[in-house]
C-alpha cells in the first residue's frame, strides 16, 4: 500500500515536472507555433446543436478541426476509435452534433471494446466528444486535444470566464503602446465579476512571447481574492521590437477565452 | 635432529591450566545451529586473558548461501568464555611475560534425546571446552540441516558493507536476485514488483522497512541479529507474495549488565540500551531521528514555499525478553515509525493548472506490538499475537489525497515436532485481519507497463475489513544418503475476493558431502492484486489471485574453509496477472469499464552466482552477480517488465589495517532500466498542458548504473567503553548515473536526469 502511495507520488511528481528543469523553455514562453487555448461559444453543447470553436494560435499557416465520441489511448496520439469527423480548415470552425451523440458513444463502447486503449469520454462525470485542432507551420504541425463538454437539457449551461481587461501603470495596456526595453511592469487582470459567482476554481495562464513574468499561472478559489489572480510583474525584453503578452482564463468546467495585448518596445524598429 | 630453537618454542607453547563455560547462544540453540569461533588473546604474564578479539565465526553446519559469519551472537559468548581462561605462564629469562596466541572455541550442540525414550528435556546447552593441545574444542553432533531456499545476512555482516550505513536490511542489496532499489524504496526480486515481496519482522508484516529515500531501515540494527531472505521457493511457512520474503529476526538480548550504543551522522541520531532486569527478564529499546528537517527547514523556506515540516523520520523499537524457564521464552516488541513532510506552495497552480491548493505533504506512519511465546521442549511451539496501526495521508496540491488508517491484527502459530525418523515436521496457522477506513481522491495511480496517470480524477471512501486465513504443513524427510526431501503444502482463504489459493511446494537437497550440496524446488504461490485494484471506481472488485510458479535449482559448493560459491538457476512463471485493460463489461444494459482484468501473464528467469570469502587474512567480501529476464505479456506482444535489471553484479569487500582500522567497498555494474520512448506530445487543452506521446513500452534502456561506494571504520578501545567513526562516501567517484530522462514541455527534447552525487556521511558510534 504504501509503495503504491510512494510510486504514485513520484510518478505524479515526475509527469508535472516535464519541462520544469531550468535548462528547458518555461511553458508560458511562447516561441515559434504554439496552441494556447480552445474555446467554445457556447461553453457546453447539447447534442443537436451547434457551437462556434475557436482558438489562440501563433505561427499557424493552417487549420485543421475535427471531433470524434469514442478516442483511443495516448499511445495513439488520441486517436479516434471510430470515424473522426471533419469539422472545417478554417481558423474558427462550427461545430454541430447529432442527436443521438450518446447512442452513439454506447454503440462504439460495445463495438470498440477489445481495442487497446481505449477510452470512452461519455463515462466522465461531465461527458464530452474530443476536439481536435491540428496546426501548420513552417516548423511542422502541432496538435492538440481539447473536450467540449456536453451539456444536458435542464441543467444550467456553463459560461466562458472573460477577461475585460489588463491594467499596467494605471491604465489599460492596449495594443501598440509603446514601453522601454527592460521595464518591470506590473499587471492587473481584470476579469468579469460575474465569473466569481460561479463559485468555481479559476485559472490564468500568462503567455509571452519576449521578457519573463514572475508567475507563469495564476489561480482563484471559491472565497478568495479574485484580484489576487489577476496581479503579476511582466519585465520586458531587453530588445527586440515588439512583445506579445497572451492570458488564458480557464473554469473548471471547460470554459475557456483569452485575451492578447501586444506592445512597442521603445527604441525597436517600427 | 631437532634444532635447539625448535625445542625452546615447544617447552614455551601456552599450556591451559584453567577452563571456562561458554553460554550456548538461546537463539542459535534454538535454530540448532553450531559455530567455531577463532579468538585472538592477550594474556597477561601471569596467565590471565585480559584482551579477547574475535577473529572469525564460522557457523556449522557450513551453508554457502548464508551470508554470515558472525550471527547468533557466538563472538559475544566466546569473547565471555575466554576472558576466564587461565593459562600457565611462560618464563622469559626467568621472568613471566605477556604473550599473545589465537585459540579456536567450538560449540557444539548437545545431541537431542531420542523422542519418547527420555521424558526429560535435552542437557542444558553449555558447552564443554576441552584442551586437545590445539585449544580446539571439538565434539561430535549432527545439526539438522537447514535445508530450504534461502540466504541469511548477519547484523554483524551488514554493519561492514560500504554503502549501506551499517544497515542490515539496506545490505540485501547487494545479494543475488535482488535488483537495485529504486528512490521510492522497496524491493525487486526475481523480477517481481516491490509490491510482489513483503517485509516482516519475527515472521509479523509490517507495512515499509526502510524510510523516506530508502537511506535507513526502519529498524535499528543493534535489534537486528540477522536477516532471513527468500528469493523464490519459500517454505510453506511464507505465502500470500509471488516475490520475495525479507524477514528480519530480532536478536534476543540476554545481557549480563547494561549495554547501550549511541550514534550520530549527518543524517540522524540513534540510541541503543539493553539491560538485565533479574535472571530472567532482559529489556532493549532503540530509538533513531533524522535531523536533516533542521536544516531544510531554513533552507527552504521562503516567500513562495513555506516549509510546515521538513522530510524527516523517527522510529522506535522496545523489546522485553523473559525466559521464566529454559524451555519457555516470552518476547513482547514493539516498534513503530513515522515519516512526514509538508511544504505550502504559494502559487501551486503556476506550476500545474489543476491545482486547487499548495499543499505538498506526505505521512506514513505504522506501529506493531508483538507477543511471542517459545516453547522448546520435546516439540517447539511458537504462538505469535500481533497488533498494529498504519497511518497515510498524501496530499498533492488538491489533485492527490490519499488518506488510509489500518488495524492490524495478526495471529500464527508454528508446531515443529523431531520424529524419531528423523527429520522435522512443521504445522502452522496464519491469520491477518485488517480494518482499513480509506479516503481517496486521486486519478488511477499510474501502473506497470502504462506511462504516467490518466484520466479523471476519482473519489472513494468506505469500510474494509480483509481477512487472510492460511494453514500450512511442511516436512524436513532426510531419506538417506545426504538426500533430503522438503514437501510442503499451505492453503490461504482470500474474504477480500472470496478466494482460496492452494499452494504445494517441494524442495529437493542432496549433500555430497561436506563440500557440495545440491537443491532444486518447485513451488506455488498466491497473492491478492493490490487495495486500489480492487476497489471501485478505481479497481474492478471482480479480480481473483495472483497465481506463481516458482522453479530453482543450485549448487553450493565450499572448497575451502574461507571460501564458498552458490549458483542458482530459477525460473518464475506468473500467471492472472492484474494488468490495466479498456475492456468494457455491460451491466444492467451500462457499458461499464473494467479497468483491470487477471489477462496479464509474464515470468522471470535467469542466473544468481554468490562467491563469499570469509573473513581471513584480514579480508572479507563477496561477489554477487545475477543474469535475470523480466518479461510481461500485452496481448500478443511480450516485453520487457518495468523493473527488469538483466545484469546485476555487486563486489563487496572489506580489509582490516591491523586491529582498530578497516576499510570497506562496494562496486555495482547495473543494466540500466527499461525506458518507453517518447515519440513527441499533444497540447491537452483542459489540462493546459502536452501529453507524452509514448513509443514501444519499455523498449529503451538507459544507460548502465556503475557507482563505488566506500567505507572507512576506526575504533578506539577504552577501558569500559569504544568509540569508532566511520566515514561513507557513497559514489565515490562521482558518477552521473542516468535514472530517468527528463523532457520539455512539449516533449520536444530531452535530457538525463542523474541521481546523488558523491555523498560523504560521517558518523560517529559510541558503545559500552
Amino acid at each position: 500500500m504504501n509503495r503504491l502511495i510512494r510510486g504514485a507520488f513520484w510518478a505524479y511528481a515526475a509527469a508535472t515536472c516535464a519541462g520544469c528543469d531550468d535548462n528547458f523553455l518555461p511553458y508560458n514562453q511562447v516561441e515559434g507555433t504554439r496552441i494556447l487555448g480552445i474555446s467554445a461559444e457556447p461553453a457546453e453543447l447539447i447534442p443537436g446543436e451547434s457551437a462556434q470553436l475557436s482558438a489562440l494560435v501563433t505561427g499557424a499557416t493552417s487549420y485543421r478541426w475535427s471531433w470524434c465520441p469514442v478516442t483511443l489511448g495516448p499511445a495513439t496520439g488520441h486517436a479516434c476509435a471510430l470515424e473522426e469527423h471533419s469539422i472545417s480548415t478554417a481558423s474558427v470552425a462550427v461545430i454541430t452534433l447529432p442527436n443521438d451523440l450518446r447512442g452513439l458513444c454506447e454503440a462504439a463502447a460495445s463495438v470498440a471494446a477489445p481495442q487497446d486503449g481505449l477510452r470512452l469520454n461519455c463515462e466522465d462525470e461531465r461527458p464530452s466528444i474530443a476536439i481536435r485542432l491540428v496546426v501548420e507551420a513552417d516548423d511542422g504541425p502541432v496538435s492538440a486535444l481539447w473536450p467540449l463538454v456536453l451539456g444536458e437539457n435542464g441543467r444550467a449551461p456553463n459560461l466562458n470566464p472573460t477577461l475585460t481587461a489588463v491594467w499596467a501603470e494605471g491604465a489599460p495596456l492596449q495594443d501598440g503602446d509603446v514601453v522601454s526595453p527592460g521595464k518591470v511592469l506590473p499587471l492587473l487582470a481584470v476579469a468579469s465579476p460575474t465569473v466569481a459567482e460561479d463559485a468555481e476554481s479559476l485559472k490564468v495562464t500568462w503567455f509571452v512571447t519576449g521578457g519573463e513574468v514572475d508567475r507563469a499561472r495564476t489561480a482563484y478559489a471559491p472565497g478568495g481574492d479574485l484580484d489576487a489572480m489577476g496581479a503579476n510583474t511582466w519585465t520586458l525584453p531587453e530588445s527586440g521590437e515588439d512583445a506579445a503578452l497572451h492570458l488564458v482564463i480557464r473554469d473548471d468546467r471547460g470554459g475557456v477565452s483569452w485575451l492578447s495585448r501586444q506592445v512597442r518596445l521603445e527604441g525597436g524598429a517600427q | 635432529m631437532i634444532a635447539p630453537w625448535f625445542l625452546f618454542l615447544l617447552s614455551q607453547t601456552p599450556q591451559l591450566v584453567e577452563q571456562a563455560d561458554a553460554v550456548y547462544p538461546p537463539s542459535a540453540l534454538r535454530d540448532r545451529i553450531e559455530a567455531q569461533v577463532l579468538l585472538h588473546l592477550e594474556v597477561e604474564a601471569g596467565g590471565q586473558v585480559h584482551g579477547v578479539k574475535v577473529v572469525s565465526v564460522t557457523l556449522l553446519p557450513e551453508d554457502p548461501s548464508r551470508t554470515s559469519t558472525a550471527s547468533y551472537n557466538f563472538g559475544d559468548a566466546a569473547k565471555e568464555a575466554a576472558l576466564g581462561l587461565r593459562f600457565k605462564p611462560i618464563i622469559v629469562d626467568g621472568q613471566a611475560v605477556p604473550f599473545e596466541l589465537d585459540y579456536t572455541l567450538r560449540f557444539t550442540l548437545p545431541p537431542l534425546p531420542p523422542p519418547l525414550a527420555i521424558p526429560d528435556p535435552p542437557p542444558p546447552p553449555t558447552p564443554e571446552i576441552v584442551d586437545d593441545g590445539r585449544y580446539d574444542v571439538v565434539v561430535e553432533a549432527t545439526a539438522i540441516p537447514q535445508a530450504i531456499n534461502q540466504r541469511a545476512l548477519s547484523a554483524a555482516d551488514s554493519a561492514q558493507v560500504a554503502g549501506t550505513l551499517g544497515d542490515p536490511v539496506l545490505a540485501i542489496e547487494n545479494l543475488p536476485g535482488v535488483a537495485r532499489i529504486g528512490f521510492d524504496g522497496g524491493n525487486v526480486v526475481r523480477g517481481s514488483a516491490p509490491a510482489d515481496s513483503i517485509s516482516m519482522v519475527d515472521g509479523v508484516p509490517i507495512m515499509l522497512e526502510t524510510h523516506f529515500g530508502g537511506f535507513r531501515s526502519v529498524i535499528a540494527p543493534q535489534l537486528v541479529e540477522r536477516i532471513d531472505f527468500h528469493p523464490g521457493n519459500f517454505s510453506t511457512r511464507y505465502g500470500r507474495r509471488t516475490g520475495g520474503i525479507l524477514d528480519v529476526r530480532l536478536r534476543t538480548p540476554e545481557p549480563d549488565r547494561i549495554h547501550g550504543e549511541a550514534e550520530l551522522s549527518v543524517l540522524d541520531a540513534g540510541l541503543y540500551l539493553e539491560l538485565p532486569i533479574g535472571d530472567d527478564l532482559s529489556v532493549a529499546v532503540a530509538g533513531r531521528r533524522s535531523h536533516l528537517d533542521l536544516a531544510l527547514t531554513s533552507l527552504l523556506d521562503g516567500e513562495d514555499l513555506q516549509v510546515s515540516a521538513a522530510p524527516r523520520y523517527y522510529d522506535y523499537q522496545g523489546l522485553v525478553t523473559w525466559r521464566p524457564a529454559k524451555e519457555h521464552r516470552v518476547q513482547v516488541f514493539g516498534m513503530g515509525s513515522d515519516d512526514r513532510m509538508a511544504l505550502l506552495f504559494q502559487d501551486a497552480a503556476s506550476d500545474d493548472i489543476r491545482a486547487s491548493n499548495g499543499s505538498l505533504s506526505s505521512a506514513v506512519a505504522f506501529q506493531r506490538a508483538n507477543l511471542s511465546y517459545d516453547y522448546q521442549g520435546q516439540v517447539h511451539n511458537n504462538l505469535q499475537l500481533a497488533i498494529g496501526g498504519d497511518q497515510f495521508r498524501t496530499l498533492v496540491f488538491g489533485l492527490f489525497d490519499f488518506q488510509a488508517n489500518f488495524l492490524d491484527f495478526n495471529l500464527r502459530d508454528q508446531l515443529e515436532v523431531e520424529p524419531a525418523f528423523g527429520g522435522k515436521l512443521t504445522a502452522g496457522l496464519d491469520l491477518q485481519h485488517r480494518r482499513l477506513n480509506y479516503a481517496i481522491t486521486a486519478p488511477r495511480p499510474p501502473k506497470e507497463g502504462t506511462t504516467g496517470s490518466d484520466g479523471p480524477t476519482l473519489s472513494a471512501a468506505g469500510l474494509l475489513e480483509p481477512t487472510e486465513l492460511g494453514a500450512y504443513v511442511e516436512a524436513e524427510l532426510p531419506i538417506g544418503l545426504g538426500l533430503s526431501l522438503i514437501p510442503g503444502l499451505r492453503a490461504d482463504y482470500y474474504s477480500l475476493v472470496d478466494g482460496y489459493g492452494f499452494d504445494p511446494r517441494l524442495v529437493v537437497r542432496w549433500q555430497a558431502n561436506e563440500d557440495l550440496t545440491l537443491r532444486a524446488g518447485a513451488g506455488i504461490v498466491h497473492q491478492l492484486p493490490e487495495f486500489d485494484e480492487l476497489v471501485a471506481p478505481f479497481g474492478n472488485p471482480e479480480l481473483e489471485l495472483i497465481r506463481a510458479e516458482h522453479y530453482s535449482a543450485g549448487v553450493e559448493w565450499r572448497p575451502f574453509d574461507f571460501l564458498s560459491a552458490d549458483v542458482t538457476l530459477y525460473w518464475k512463471e506468473l500467471h492472472d496477472v492484474v494488468r490495466p485493460t479498456d475492456r468494457v463489461a455491460v451491466k444492467d444494459g451500462t457499458p461499464t469499464p473494467l479497468v483491470y482484468d487477471n489477462g496479464g501473464s509474464g515470468r522471470s528467469y535467469g542466473a544468481e552466482v554468490m562467491l563469499r570469502h570469509d573473513r581471513a587474512h584480514n579480508f572479507e567480501g563477496w561477489l554477487s552477480y545475477t543474469l535475470s529476464r523480466a518479461e510481461r505479456d500485452d496481448d500478443d506482444q511480450t516485453r520487457l517488465f518495468d523493473y527488469d535489471q538483466t545484469h546485476i553484479l555487486t563486489l563487496v569487500g572489506r580489509y582490516w589495517f591491523g586491529e582498530s582500522w578497516s576499510v570497506g567497498a562496494r562496486w555495482r555494474l547495473v543494466s540500466g532500466s527499461p525506458v518507453t520512448p517518447i515519440l513527441g506530445g499533444i497540447w491537452r487543452g483542459d489540462r493546459d498542458e502536452y501529453e507524452a506521446i509514448p513509443g514501444g513500452i519499455n523498449s529503451a534502456r538507459l544507460p548502465a548504473f556503475h557507482q563505488l561506494d566506500l567505507r572507512i571504520d576506526k575504533t578506539w578501545g577504552f577501558e569500559d567503553w569504544e568509540l569508532s567513526a566511520y566515514l561513507s562516501l557513497s559514489n565515490a567517484y562521482n558518477r552521473a548515473n542516468v535514472e530517468s530522462l527528463g523532457y520539455n514541455f512539449d516533449y520536444s527534447q530531452s535530457e538525463n536526469v542523474s541521481g546523488l552525487p558523491l555523498l560523504p556521511i560521517l558518523g560517529a558510534k559510541g558503545r559500552f
